[in-house]
């Protein structure tokens, strides 16, 4: 009996060691493909809005460029910021806001003065599975709606409530209708993503959010409401080569890329709006 | 019962057993609260006392403090009301399925906060499990105060239930059995007999509960949201804080940890000062 | 009179048990650890409940299975006694002590009159607001049995109660105990695993053995007639069982036991004996004895012990088969020079085996 639960013990042990071999190699094999020399690492910080576009822009890139590895770290922009300015190491900043980029330059960390090269702005969302009493925008000054926005000191809250203002001062809304709005936030999220899921749950009745977050896998979640074009802002996302970079050169290249028509062409697909097309090197 | 060896202080261990391992003891013992004071330090450090005494008295802040204070002891209270019969229970009760039972029960600990919230919104949220039969009685608990304290006790209560559990399985059985003879009805030895005895671990286990509610921030953000005053906690008002201005971020995690101490060290002392 | 017949199955062995305990006579059950004795305490106090069977303590009745009926221990007026005396060190001396009748809701002012009363009669009453962290083990032993008998129980079960006291404290705490019980209309039982325990405490012992009782009588009775090989051997006496092949005119029989024949006298219409030798019987000798109606066995000392007070006996436990104890003089020993491992013989006469059955 003993030696039954001591054998049961050690086919348990002997099962977790080899699972942890096992995902190690995988792991292992996926950093460093086989027979390839240690590859040159070119480390772009982006906001976290740019993840799905960037995960492509680097295939790009690392397709392009064979001997290098780009290390993409999304997150917000102020995270990033904060990050980059307490001494992280970085090659390539792409900003959601222009904000935190000034904050970075004026800290004298970019090679560069820093180049804008995509914009998004904003639309509402409403849960499809559970569609409240939102039919159309001037509904969401209505009492008892449970309305989900991001937090001022994130910059798609500071859009959002721009925006807001913008609407009262728009026939058919009203000079309250911000304040009403406001009133029926439940929740200021830390970030975007945030808003858009507690959408898709069917959380809240409505979100403010980039029109770029409505990917293909969102949409089938979410209602979309367009701003009028008079009340929307444009979010200009700005990329700047960091002074630190110690691969100025390949920086540079990447930073061209997303510049290029491919690059822009990749942004177009998830939405964004590009800047104006085939704009070179000043 | 051996007399147990009376407190040393560093110089006297050494004095008493000069030689390599008393030498590395002290070293070695010396390591761990370094590194766990250290950054607790930089804090304080880090922000000058003005600044601190100005966020203090902004309604924010005020708000934030309140509001982490009402939903951590709630939390505490519920899940001592609650978790005393279910670690009671579980140390003196054998079922089947037992095991399996109480390694689920302790995964929340190990879950990742921001999953623990996905969880309570898919079970408590408007179309949830529960949520959805709730709401159409006209109750929705996302994004209220509701919410915080469900996502603390989420996260804090297997903290307790395992302290006080292993408090319970300490008590030897032949007291209750003394007890019993003795005329004792089964909640006369509970509250006389093992609550005393287990109150050590009893209160261990509500200072780590209550330590963890304090403290809750993934779970809480992802179910109950961020909004001052309702579910704007301290450790979410600091985040935000932290999302535009480090010093307010700074001068608030200062403010948490002076409270948490005062209130830890209260609790510490409350315990050292009951009997043994 | 308490009156008890209960079974249960246990993991190792089936319990299955009978007891009547009368009031004048304290009821000692001995047995080896694991033996049941403190299961048959368990079922009396209705911790554990039997599988079949009856409990009655002075007519009332604790528990009844054939009527589905079953006490709750709060409710049984049992004192218990541990070895370790269990008690309650959150509590002073006093509280451990007034703690049954709290339970019971005595009015505070009986509590304290009972409690003082109690803890005088057993000479504790300075250490009334000590904690039992403090106390030595006979104090500590002292105000456990005041604490189960502070509440007048009708049954008190002593479960290895003197076991972890040293002998002067175990002979103190017994007197006490006797003197107190002459006064209390209480039945007393008291398990442990000590014959001589078992043989300082009661007058009427039981022997437990693989949840069975194997004998149960008068403590002398025990000692004379043991009937089977675990009694004697707590009793210290050689045993052996058989049957009666030939009897001469003379009365001297031949028995045949699975150690061989046996030459001895046994009364006539005795057929299947048990036997029993005294070790004062034995002799020992280093070379085969002679003589008739002799009973001889060859084997190695396996150890010598010095019997109290002098030393002047020694009990020599042989390796044969069965083992044989022997006691002889120390002056036997130097003149055969015995020592541990040398291979001897011993015999004893005819007419030094005692037969019954």
């Amino acid at each position: 009996m003993a030696t039954a639960r001591g054998k049961g013990k050690f086919a348990i042990a002997l099962v977790i060691v080899v699972a942890m071999v096992w995902v190690w190699g995988r792991s292992s094999r996926y950093l460093k493909p086989p027979g390839g020399k240690a590859k040159t690492p070119l480390v772009v910080f982006a906001a976290a809005s740019l993840t799905d576009p960037f995960n492509e822009m680097k295939n790009l890139f690392e397709r392009q460029h064979r001997d290098v590895r780009v290390v993409m770290n999304f997150a917000g922009s102020q995270e990033l910021a904060l990050q980059i300015e307490q001494g992280a190491e970085c090659d390539v900043f792409a900003a959601a806001d222009q904000r935190w980029m000034n904050d970075v330059e004026q800290r004298q960390l970019l090679s560069e003065r820093p180049r804008d090269f995509v914009q998004n702005d904003l639309i509402v969302v409403l849960p499809a599975r559970n569609p409240g009493p939102v039919q159309q925008l001037p509904d969401l000054s209505r009492k008892g709606l449970k309305i989900v926005v991001a937090d001022e000191a994130v910059p798609v809250g500071r859009y959002t409530r721009e925006v807001l203002n913008r609407m009262s001062r728009l026939s058919g809304f009203g000079l309250s209708f911000a304040e009403a709005v406001l009133k029926n936030v439940v929740s200021e999220e830390d970030n975007v993503k945030a808003v858009l899921g507690k959408v898709q749950l069917g959380e809240a009745d409505a979100g403010f959010v980039y029109r770029s977050d409505v990917s293909q896998r969102v949409k089938e979640e979410v209602i979309v409401l367009e701003i009028p074009p008079a009340a929307n802002i444009v979010a200009t996302y700005p990329l700047a080569v960091l002074k630190n970079s110690t691969h100025l050169e390949l920086s540079r290249e990447f930073e061209d890329l997303v510049m290029s028509p491919a690059g822009q062409d990749i942004l177009a697909n998830h939405r964004f709006i590009p800047v104006s097309r085939g704009k070179g090197r000043p | 019962m051996s007399e147990p060896l009376s407190p040393r202080t560093p110089l006297s261990l050494l004095r008493t057993f000069p030689g390599f391992w008393s030498l590395s003891l002290i070293l070695g013992a010396a390591i761990i609260p370094i590194f766990l004071c250290l950054p607790l330090l930089s804090l304080f450090v880090q922000v000058p006392f003005t600044e601190l005494a100005k966020r203090i008295s902004s309604p924010v802040v005020l708000n934030a403090l309140r509001l982490s204070l009402l939903t951590s002891f709630s939390s505490a209270v519920i899940i001592v009301v609650f978790g005393l019969p279910t670690a009671y229970f579980f140390a003196t009760s054998e079922f089947p399925g037992k095991r399996a039972l109480e390694v689920l029960m302790n995964l929340p600990m190990v879950l990742p906060p921001t999953v623990a919230g996905l969880g309570l919104l898919l079970a408590f949220g408007r179309s949830g499990l529960v949520g959805g039969w709730l709401a159409r009685m006209g109750w929705s608990i996302p994004f209220s105060t509701v919410a915080v304290v469900l996502a603390q006790l989420f996260v804090a209560t297997p903290f307790f239930v395992n302290a006080a559990r292993s408090g319970f399985e300490a008590v030897d059985p032949h007291l209750l059995k003394a007890a019993s003879s003795l005329g004792a009805s089964p909640f006369y030895c509970f509250l006389r007999i093992v609550l005393p005895l287990s109150s050590r671990s009893l209160a261990v286990g509500m200072a780590m509960a209550w330590a963890r509610s304090l403290g809750e921030f993934g779970a809480t953000i992802t179910f109950a949201g961020n909004l001052p005053g309702v579910t704007q906690t301290m450790p979410l008002a600091v985040y935000m804080a932290m999302q535009s201005d480090l010093q307010a971020a700074v001068a608030l995690s200062v403010l948490l940890l002076i409270v948490s101490f005062g209130i830890l060290m209260a609790l510490r002392t409350r315990v050292f000062l009951g009997p043994r | 009179m308490l009156k008890a017949t209960l079974k249960k199955k246990l993991t190792a062995f089936d319990l299955e048990v009978s007891l009547e305990v009368e009031k004048a006579f304290p009821l000692v059950i001995v047995g080896e650890n694991g033996a049941g004795k403190t299961t048959v305490l368990n079922l009396l106090t209705g911790l554990v409940p039997p599988d079949e069977g009856r409990v009655e303590l002075n007519g009332k009745i604790f528990c009844d299975t054939a009527r589905g009926f079953h006490l709750a221990p709060e409710h049984r007026e049992i004192g218990y006694v541990f070895q370790d005396a269990a008690l309650f060190s959150h509590l002073t001396v006093y509280e451990n002590v007034a703690f049954g009748l709290r339970a019971r809701r005595v009015p505070d002012r009986e509590v304290e009159h009972r409690v003082r009363e109690m803890l005088h009669r057993f000479g504790i009453w300075d250490l009334a607001a000590s904690r039992p962290g403090k106390l030595s083990g006979g104090q500590k032993q002292q105000v456990a049995l005041a604490r189960a008998l502070v509440t007048k129980p009708r049954l008190l079960l002593l479960d290895e109660a003197m076991a972890a006291l040293d002998y002067r404290n175990r002979r103190e705490v017994r007197n006490d105990l006797r003197f107190f019980l002459k006064d209390e209309n209480c039945i007393t039982l008291l398990v442990t695993h000590q014959p001589l325990e078992a043989m300082a405490f009661g007058e009427k012992v039981a022997v437990l053995e693989q949840g069975k009782i194997v004998q149960l009588g008068a403590r002398e009775e025990l000692l004379r007639r043991p009937r089977t090989p675990y009694v004697a051997e707590l009793m210290g006496v050689n045993f052996f069982q058989g049957r009666v092949v030939a009897r001469a005119s003379d009365g001297l029989c031949e028995v045949r036991t699975e150690n061989g024949i046996l030459h001895l006298l046994a009364e006539e219409g005795r057929e299947d004996v048990f036997i029993a030798v005294d070790p004062r019987e034995i002799t020992l000798h280093t070379s085969a004895p002679s003589g008739t109606a002799q009973n001889v066995f060859e084997g190695a000392i396996l150890e010598l012990l010095p019997e109290p007070p002098l030393g002047e006996r020694v009990r020599v436990v042989l390796g044969t088969h069965p083992s044989i104890v022997a006691e002889v003089t120390i002056h036997a020993v130097r003149t055969l020079a015995l020592r541990e491992g040398i291979s001897v013989y011993a015999s004893f006469k005819a007419t030094a085996a005692r037969s019954y059955n």
